[in-house]
């Protein structure tokens, strides 16, 4: 029994001999960071030795303090990854500013603000579909891709349709209206987010707006946006509410009584007062009395110059 | 009329993702640095620089240009260098006589000077003047502070959080054991700062630990602090706030005692007496007319005090 502890003591004191030690002693225990590789060591420096024997102090202050951070990091998990020995790391506890500001959240568009509120979802496309004249998969959109018309050299005449139109240069017209239009809402979506004046009149996305586009700015200048600002009703909403409306609607249908518009009513009696009264003052009061903010008030599409208060926008 | 506002599309599919790799992101990049050269800049400091910018590389941009600037006066032109390539640590290198080899170190957020810090160059030892081999590119250090200056003084702790952003290199997950290669150490006494580089080698101990041993790898620096100018305590403490999603879910309920072991605590609803299963006995058995009856589970034939009816009777009791 004793010849076997002095054999174990013996080759411990030779391993002792042939090794130098990993362990060290701190009076007062160093703090690690392992996300960070981080060691902070509180202990105090001994001035003398630093000013005496500068660069042996240092280099034993650091190897003592790597020592320790890598028996730290030896008593972590290991696993294999991409034929390397690593050891996952804990995150990092030592708090570093970021460098930019926290990302904000992308404000919706007003295509996704109504999709949420009539609850549409987005659907995933397959993006290979199936072409049936050439039997074969092709992308749907993009190079290559499927009922690509854009270099057909013919174009059948629509039915009942004028022949002498350049349908080619009609087709082409169509794609850059499409593009235009696009360009519009992307801006007017940004405008939005950025809560500055969203644009409606005045601004077309080309440099030679088309007639449509014109039309459109046109309409929305005569209805001082009215349009622009519906508020979307979900699908599924008030079921009283709804049917209240419609009670309301048969009510007047079936009353004998013709229904009765107080403001209307005011409005044609103050015309006829004026009418007969003086007739210089007569288009400054109708200014006046311009009724209720986009009440009452019929789109006015097409050509010509309209009502002139809505050149103001 | 003029377009209102002309949010311009990146025309390129390049420049849409250098477009997009800058924006805010909740999992950062690593920061970049730049090293700008000022108009006065000595040798001593520019070898330091070039020096540093070895180090920090592949994150380090090396600008050589002379440039007219003080930061601490005007940081507005080193502003404008961080925005233009996205880098959001910078060291600026001067030299006169008030302040001779003087080193500028700071830290931006949103392009903005957040920390800076003012060093002297007492002594300068170059990367090369040193002999043997270099570590390699991007080499992830362990980083060193010693010293009691470093926990206890406040803006020494915010030099130290310096230190740690400007060196500590990209963020990683997970570390290979034999990649751990090069040890930086930063010892603080009496307003000056001595930063030394090493490489580590790793030499056999008899157990499964290696031993340590380290071998100078340049370059050596013993650097006196002079101004600073850190951000208010406000600033900085929203430059620290971390997106919720990167933060741990809290745990509740569960709590970690001091000797390790995990203890958690768990609600139940109030046990029902009636379904007990007690001990079978043969007089207890329900004979067939109680078992129509009362139905075949409740067990005893009295009847069992249902939950509406304790409430009712607590709250009697509470009222009187």
């Amino acid at each position: 029994m004793a010849e076997i502890v002095e054999k174990v003591l013996a080759r411990a004191s030779e391993t002792a001999e042939k090794f130098k030690p990993v362990t060290v002693s701190k009076d007062i225990d160093v703090e690690f960071d392992l996300g960070n590789l981080l060691v902070s060591d509180p202990n105090p420096i001994n001035t003398k030795l630093l000013r005496t024997e500068q660069e042996d102090y240092i280099k034993a202050l650091a190897r003592d303090n790597t020592q320790l951070i890598i028996n730290k990091i030896w008593e972590l998990p290991t696993e294999r990854f991409e034929d390397a020995l690593v050891v996952k790391l804990p995150p990092p506890t030592t708090i570093v500013p970021r460098e930019k500001p926290l990302p904000k959240a992308k404000p919706p568009t007003r295509w996704e603000q109504y999709a949420k509120k009539k609850g549409i979802q987005k659907r995933k496309k397959e993006k290979l579909v199936w072409d049936e004249t050439v039997q074969d998969w092709k992308p749907r959109w993009g190079f290559k891709r499927v009922n690509n018309d854009k270099n057909d050299w013919l174009i059948e005449v629509p039915e009942n349709s004028d022949p002498n139109i350049d349908y080619f240069g009609k087709k082409k017209e169509e794609k850059k209206e499409r593009i235009a239009k696009n360009e519009f809402q992307r801006l007017r979506n940004i405008a939005r987010a950025q809560k500055t004046k969203v644009p409606g009149v005045g601004i077309t996305p080309s440099e030679t707006p088309s007639k449509q586009q014109v039309n459109r700015n046109f309409f929305r200048c005569q209805t001082n946006g009215y349009f622009d600002s519906t508020q979307f009703e979900a699908n599924v909403g008030d079921f009283n509410k709804e049917k209240g409306k419609n009670l309301q609607i048969l009510k007047e249908l079936q009353s004998k009584k013709p229904k009765l518009d107080v403001d209307k009513a005011v409005k044609t009696l103050s015309h006829e007062e004026s009418q007969s009264g003086d007739k210089k003052k007569e288009p400054k009061r109708r200014s006046k009395s311009g009724g209720k903010k986009g009440a009452n008030r019929k789109p006015f599409v097409g050509k010509g110059k309209g009502n002139k208060k809505g050149k103001k926008r | 009329m003029g377009v209102l506002h002309r949010v311009k599309k990146p025309q390129t599919r390049k420049g849409k993702l250098y477009l997009e790799n800058k924006e805010p992101k909740v999992q950062e990049n690593a920061k970049t640095a730049i090293f700008v050269r000022g108009s006065t800049a000595s040798e001593v400091v520019l070898k330091a620089m070039k020096d540093f910018c070895s180090l920090k590389k592949p994150h380090g941009v090396f600008f050589n240009r002379k440039n007219e600037t003080r930061p601490f006066e005007d940081p507005l032109s080193l502003e404008f260098f961080s925005k233009k390539n996205d880098a959001s640590l910078f060291m600026f290198g001067s030299h006169n006589k008030k302040r001779p080899h003087n080193l500028i170190i700071g830290r931006m957020y949103d392009y903005h000077v957040l920390d800076m810090l003012e060093l002297g160059v007492e002594s300068f030892q170059p990367l090369a003047e040193f002999e043997g081999p270099k570590i390699p590119v991007g080499t992830k250090p362990v980083l060193l502070f010693a010293g009691e200056t470093f926990e206890t003084e406040p803006d020494y702790q915010r030099l130290k959080n310096l230190f740690l952003d400007f060196f500590r290199g990209q963020e990683i997950s997970r570390v290979r054991l034999q990649g751990l290669e090069h040890v930086i150490i930063f010892i603080a006494v009496e307003d000056m700062i001595y930063w030394r580089n090493y490489r580590i080698l790793m030499k056999k101990s008899g157990t499964k630990i290696p031993r340590i041993e380290l071998v100078e790898m340049g370059p050596r620096m013993n650097l006196s602090v002079r101004r600073t100018k850190l951000a208010s305590e406000d600033m900085f403490k929203l430059a620290k706030k971390q997106p919720s999603v990167l933060k741990p879910k809290k745990k509740k309920n569960v709590k970690q005692t001091a000797l390790g072991s995990t203890v958690g605590r768990i609600h139940m609803k109030r046990q029902d007496f009636g379904k007990l299963q007690t001990r079978k006995i043969k007089s207890l058995k329900k004979t067939k007319p109680e078992q129509t009856k009362f139905g075949k589970n409740s067990k005893s034939l009295a009847p069992v005090s249902n939950y509406a009816k304790d409430a009712k009777f607590s709250r009697i009791l509470h009222a009187r």
